[in-house]
């Protein structure tokens, strides 16, 4: 229909509710919340789940600067604590990392044996969006990655959608997992 | 008949009315938006992604710099302070957050305590490590002190625990050990100094006032609402302005 004086009315009778919705929908958005943090599981009995219902004794690595400059170069960017806690049940690796995704940090369980990567579960999540990497569907892509000489995962691990920093961290962290179980002191 | 006539050529002249009513009261908010837009347009070549804000008001406006009093604790040759989530150095702003429930200086390390994390620095104040509730007795830490041997008590509501050596274990404390526990006190003398190292370290972009004016966003729901509102009109200026060109041709 086209827009005519003899008609304009009428076509704007139509609009004012379609206004209003608009209005309603602006303001709605508008005074939506912000995200909160997500606990999905606390460290503590992530640690307790996986070694067999208790937490083992800490162990810690205490990174050298050659080893910081190689974590450094796997992760892309400086890596700030100098020392690592983790934890042992038999021969898996137990740590629990922290990554920025966007703005925020998500914390991660992982459990690496043998230089491979066993299980990989977040544990906290703090963004906004892309919480889709908590999904078993996504962290099953580092079941048996391992890193090679240039640093880079074994495995390919497909991005997600609108998930794009958090995969980014999750990649970062499995490859930080691994490299931290051939260092750590046998 | 006659009647009819006055109130038709009301209804006839109420869209140019309600054009020129709706132009006058937009104006300024359409020009605001315009003029943000253009900056916004040219944020790289006006340099404005890397100039920082360095106003104070308006990093209050931001709640970069809180209203409350600012809690401070000495700790050997340190100062730490903790202020609306932030905690503080000496006049160092630390990457780790929390609420300042105390801070302890070992011979070669520094322990701030937060309600849900312990934060471990060395003797320079380099950050060495986080003891995270799954290394702690229980959360929230409710007071942090220290013993003669320099080792870490910590009081939760599992009760009085001291940390091991390397800080990787712990274990129950009879009631009665002789402990200094850390005092946090209110620093009103601290925060004007406090606010100077976060105006002097503010991250803030004049990229991202702009954009935030633009959106709105800089006035809060208020704001955002008034764009919102000023968009509609846009939309109805619009129809109403095709509407009288119709009508003239």
């Amino acid at each position: 229909m086209w827009v005519t004086a003899s008609n304009f009315d009428e076509i704007v009778g139509i609009y004012v509710p379609l206004r209003v919705i608009i209005l309603i929908t602006l303001v709605a958005a508008s005074l939506s919340g912000k995200a909160a943090t997500t606990v999905y599981q606390k460290p503590s009995e992530f640690i307790r789940s996986v070694c067999g219902g208790k937490i083992p004794t800490t162990r810690t690595i205490n990174l050298t600067s050659s080893q910081q400059s190689r974590i450094r170069r796997l992760m892309g960017h400086e890596y700030r604590p100098s020392r690592v806690r983790y934890w042992m049940h038999g021969s898996r690796m137990v740590v629990i990392l922290e990554e920025i995704g966007k703005t925020q940090p998500i914390t991660t369980g992982f459990v690496v044996r043998g230089g491979k990567i066993e299980l990989v579960k977040m544990l906290i999540y703090r963004e906004t969006i892309g919480a889709e990497v908590r999904r078993t569907s996504f962290t099953n892509q580092f079941k048996g990655a391992s890193i090679d000489s240039n640093g880079k995962l074994s495995r390919r691990i497909n991005n997600i959608a609108g998930a794009t920093l958090s995969t980014r961290a999750f990649r970062e962290m499995g490859r930080l997992a691994v490299y931290l179980d051939q260092i750590r002191p046998k | 008949m006659t009647e009819e006539r006055p109130r038709r050529k009301s209804r006839r002249r109420a869209p140019r009315r309600w054009h020129r009513l709706l132009g006058a009261v937009f104006a300024l908010p359409l020009l605001w938006l315009t003029v943000s837009g253009l900056l916004l347009q040219h944020q790289d070549t006006l340099g404005m992604d890397r100039k920082t804000v360095k106003s104070g008001w308006l990093l209050k406006l931001y709640d970069q710099i809180p209203d409350s009093v600012p809690l401070v604790t000495p700790a050997g040759r340190f100062e730490v302070a903790g202020w609306g989530g932030m905690l503080f150095l000496d006049d160092r702003v630390l990457e780790e957050g929390g609420l300042l429930v105390g801070a302890v200086a070992r011979p070669a390390e520094l322990v701030i305590a937060t309600p849900s994390d312990l934060f471990v620095y060395d003797a320079q104040g380099n950050y060495l490590d986080r003891l995270g509730e799954e290394s702690l007795p229980a959360v929230p830490i409710e007071r942090i002190g220290f013993d003669e041997s320099n080792r870490v008590h910590l009081l939760s509501s599992a009760g009085h625990h001291v940390l091991g050596e390397g800080l990787l274990d712990y274990e129950e404390v009879a009631d009665g050990s002789a402990v200094t526990w850390s005092v946090v006190e209110e620093g009103v003398e601290q925060k004007e100094e406090l606010k100077n190292v976060l105006v002097g370290t503010s991250e803030f972009t004049w990229a991202r006032v702009i954009t935030d004016l633009h959106s709105g966003s800089l006035f809060g729901k208020v704001g955002r609402f008034l764009v919102d509102v000023t968009g509609i009109a846009v939309i109805l200026l619009t129809l109403l302005g095709v509407r009288l060109l119709a009508k003239r041709s």
